[in-house]
């Protein structure tokens, strides 16, 4: 008689200690590191917190740094440039860890909780900086926030090449029409085009024969369909009788747009700010794309507000 | 959460999960309007959309349950069968669901299921399917993922050429298909076996710029097959070319090469066993052989003529002989043995038309008919038919004669933008069941409840002091519309948003004492509340009521909560 099958179940391995890995990355400030197995509280690394995040039967554990978990924990208190910095290198080393994930395939609900929470403190937070209270109430029932000069100062906001740029971004991001452009004050920030707007068909090859003759080294578009009204041809020019390929472009209307992109006005105050001799800040991007939103966008069309994401390490290097 | 700061740990409810979904499909749909408005798209956003779809894939994984996930492979399955699909853009709607209308049936329920009361619009379908898209592609290999991701973006911006490689390598899976140069330069063709045409498959060749789909028939059958063909995929077909050689379907094996090798080269031998085989059998080898390395292996036409001659002169030669061997076999059995020569010579001659024997048959002119005929043994073909037509259920049948046909594909279909309804573009609330089933637990006194039943004193006041009470209790928002069934006593305050061809009801009905809360995403656009009300004033069990409503409504997803002198008695959610 004897136990040993019942003590062969019972064998189990324990860990002390983070492995040597999540130790690694810990030694290398990483804000965010995950660990397979669980281990003893003891020997959880100095200031980081082992969390175990449990949804149904599955367990995913994370090393974060405990002044993080409290960013993370009460987005809007604390200081907000720490948070900024923290939530955007948290959201880095989050975002290594889910390339793997993409890389393999794999999914992890908790983890996908993590970088959520992440997006939204990290906008929590450049609401703090930007706004120093909810201040009045306005017409609509909605509070007006009341801003904080000193960030406004510290971002240029007060600068009117920087203010037109930004009034610029949101008319882009409201999709505006020229007229409303005009109206909103920033037609002289945007370039200025005239967009045709037609219907291209690829030519058969009779029509190719049609429009075209051979010029001795390549098919030329014949005088006659070379002013043709409302409509043009384009052709592949090339030495080869036998190669027969164009488009006819029949022009429907003629209208008068902007040619913008909000990443070019971006760029712009970036240029103009190191112009100034300012070395713009980490998170002045993010800043004051969430001005926009606040000042211009999200009274009109919550919608539409600019996408804001933390931005990476390097990017403050 | 434990005392130890140093460890901590989180429960996570489903109820997170929805939280989290919400937030990461809104920005999504950020950076989606954020391209169209801006009509840009920078690579670091491109990953950080890919990102946001793995995190939304992750929780549509956890939150499904079994019969969602059956909704989601059926979805999946789609993009093996028609990768055409990976293409699909929301603001084309319009243009999918007429394309496909189950595909995009299917993903209207998936998107009203996941999101429930919170449903504000299909507009989060293009994310959803984007999630799908990485949940599909777990199992695949490396190089097929990074395909798929590539296709993972905020708005569909796929060019022709990607379209069209998406396509045709996700073909390369389940159909064997041969891309074949047209007449002119600009011409597209492709060969794909006849059980795989389908209306569907030609639209998404349509949409790919294919100007002909091609494939085999039996020309014996033509009348037939072309008709069936006609209705299937409902266009145009012309006869392109006759007695053309099927397309190979699989690569042989060695030993299949050998078995080739030894037949060429025992041509005497091999011959006369195989020519004495059905002939349906020969052409089954004949074809096995064609696709093996080894050239001129075997052709049924000499194997049969040779073969039938060897029968022949061997029955004859053997009759004379055993009949001049002191009369071993009676006259009778002689005449027998010439008897048979004579009829089978007969019933082949005609079978095979032409009789060449010992040589090769001539290639027939395209237009001559049907002269390739291989016959076997007719002494075998009793024993041998058991096996020839397992063969034809299982490997289908050989074509005698086969013939290329064309289906004309039309020219590329214009895909029609989306208009997004005032809902989609405003920013309404997206879930009303919590603040009904607050007022369904709003106590009044037994007057003013009294006062939803009719009576001779109230006639023209008829729930007006109820409906009083319970409206100032509404937030501003809710469009507060009413509806009296003054024989069942039920007062119904509603609102309805629009997200085509869906409607959201969100709605409280109340009777003396009895209040029901509920949300329903329908394709009505009217709903009958009389018979609504007559359904939930009714002595049935709740969950009868919940059947009925549920097929009343015809919804997709129907949340009903029933509430008691304003306790919650039932809560329950029923999806289609």
């Amino acid at each position: 008689m004897n136990l040993e099958s019942m003590l062969k179940n019972k064998t189990r391995v324990i860990r002390r200690t983070p492995s040597n890995e999540a130790l690694e990355k810990v030694k290398q400030g990483n804000k965010f590191v995950v660990v397979d197995e669980d281990f003893d509280g003891a020997y959880v690394p100095r200031n980081y917190t082992l969390i175990t995040m449990n949804y149904k039967q599955d367990k995913f554990r994370a090393l974060v740094p405990q002044s993080l978990l409290f960013f993370m924990a009460n987005p809007g208190e604390g200081n907000a440039d720490d948070a900024l910095d923290q939530i955007a290198d948290f959201y880095g080393d989050a975002g290594e860890f889910e390339e793997d994930q993409i890389q393999d395939g794999r999914t992890s609900v908790q983890e996908a909780n993590w970088t959520t929470c992440g997006r939204e403190a990290y906008k929590t937070y450049l609401i703090n900086k930007l706004v120093k209270g909810t201040g009045r109430i306005g017409g609509d029932g909605e509070p007006i926030p009341e801003f904080n000069d000193e960030t406004l100062r510290e971002l240029d906001l007060f600068d009117d090449y920087v203010l037109y740029r930004t009034r610029a971004m949101a008319a882009i991001a409201l999709n505006l029409d020229i007229n409303q452009i005009k109206e909103f004050g920033v037609g002289d920030v945007l370039k200025h085009i005239t967009i045709r707007q037609g219907k291209t068909e690829k030519l058969t090859r009779e029509e190719f024969k049609k429009v075209t003759c051979w010029a001795g080294s390549h098919y030329e578009i014949k005088p006659e369909y070379k002013n043709e009204e409302g409509v043009y041809y384009k052709i592949d020019k090339r030495h080869d009788p036998g190669y027969m390929s164009g488009e006819k472009v029949t022009i429907h209307e003629e209208r008068d747009t902007f040619d913008v992109k909000i990443s070019q006005m971006q760029n712009e105050i970036r240029q103009y700010r190191e112009g100034k001799g300012k070395k713009p800040g980490r998170h002045d991007e993010a800043l004051i794309a969430q001005y926009v939103n606040l000042r211009h966008i999200a009274k009109q069309n919550s919608r539409a507000q600019l996408d804001i994401q933390p931005p990476k390490k390097e990017e403050s290097k | 959460m434990t005392d130890d700061l140093q460890k901590v740990d989180i429960e996570f409810s489903e109820g997170d999960v929805n939280e989290n979904m919400a937030k990461i499909m809104d920005a999504m749909e950020r950076l989606r309007i954020s391209q169209q408005t801006n009509k840009e798209l920078t690579s670091e956003n491109k990953n950080e959309y890919l990102h946001l779809a793995y995190r939304l894939a992750s929780c549509v994984e956890a939150l499904s349950d079994k019969e969602m996930v059956e909704k989601m492979n059926e979805v999946v399955k789609q993009f093996d069968n028609n990768p055409i699909f990976f293409g699909y853009d929301f603001s084309q709607d319009n243009f999918w669901r007429d394309f496909e209308p189950e595909f995009t049936k299917n993903l209207d329920r998936i998107v009203i299921g996941l999101a429930g009361d919170n449903f504000s619009g299909l507009r989060d379908k293009h994310h959803i399917l984007n999630a799908l898209k990485y949940l599909g592609s777990t199992n695949e290999t490396l190089e097929r993922r990074l395909e798929v991701y590539d296709t993972i973006l905020p708005v569909s911006t796929l060019s022709r050429e990607k379209y069209e490689h998406l396509f045709l390598t996700g073909l390369k899976g389940n159909l064997d298909f041969k891309l074949e140069t047209g007449a002119s330069d600009n011409q597209k063709n492709i060969l794909v076996p006849l059980e795989k045409v389908s209306l569907q498959l030609c639209k998404s060749l349509e949409l790919l710029g294919f100007n002909y789909l091609e494939t085999i028939i039996d020309n014996d059958l033509m009348g037939v097959n072309s008709l069936r063909l006609n209705e299937k995929v409902n266009r145009n077909i012309s006869v392109l070319e006759r007695n053309v050689k099927q397309p190979a379907k699989k690569k042989q094996s060695k030993f299949v090469d050998l078995l080739a090798h030894i037949t060429r080269y025992s041509k005497p031998l091999s011959y006369l066993a195989l020519g004495a085989l059905p002939a349906s059998i020969q052409r089954r080898i004949e074809k096995r052989f064609d696709q093996s390395n080894v050239e001129n292996a075997f052709n049924p036409n000499v194997a049969s003529c040779y073969q039938s001659w060897i029968e022949h002169l061997g029955i004859l030669g053997g009759g004379i002989y055993l009949y001049s061997q002191e009369h071993m076999i009676s006259p009778v059995m002689l005449g027998a043995a010439i008897a048979y020569g004579v009829i089978d010579g007969i019933i082949k001659g005609v079978m095979m038309e032409h009789f060449v024997a010992g040589n090769e048959m001539p290639e027939m002119p395209v237009d001559f008919g049907s002269p390739k005929r291989a016959v076997g043994s007719t002494l075998l073909k009793l024993p041998l038919f058991p096996l020839e037509k397992i063969l034809d259920y299982t490997c289908g049948k050989i074509m005698k004669n086969p013939a290329k046909v064309g289906v004309q594909l039309k020219e590329k279909v214009s895909c029609q933008t989306i208009v997004l309804d005032d809902f989609e573009k405003s920013n309404a609330p997206r879930n009303y069941q919590q603040m009904l089933e607050k007022l369904a637990q709003y106590p009044l006194s037994k007057e003013i409840e009294d006062n939803l039943v009719w009576s001779r004193e109230n006639h023209h006041t008829q729930g007006d002091y109820f409906a009083d009470e319970i409206v100032n209790q509404m937030p501003v928002g809710f469009a507060r519309k009413e509806y009296l069934a003054r024989e069942a006593g039920a007062l119904t305050f509603y609102d309805t948003l629009t997200s085509k061809p869906y409607t959201k009801f969100s709605g409280l009905t109340c009777l003396p004492g009895r209040r029901f809360a509920y949300t329903f995403v329908s394709e009505k656009q009217e709903e009958a509340f009389e018979e609504l009300s007559g359904i939930l004033g009714s002595d049935e069990s709740f969950d009868k009521k919940l059947t009925a409503m549920f097929d009343l409504t015809t919804s997709e997803y129907l949340h009903l909560t029933y509430f008691r002198d304003c306790k919650k008695i039932e809560d329950k959610t029923v999806l289609r």
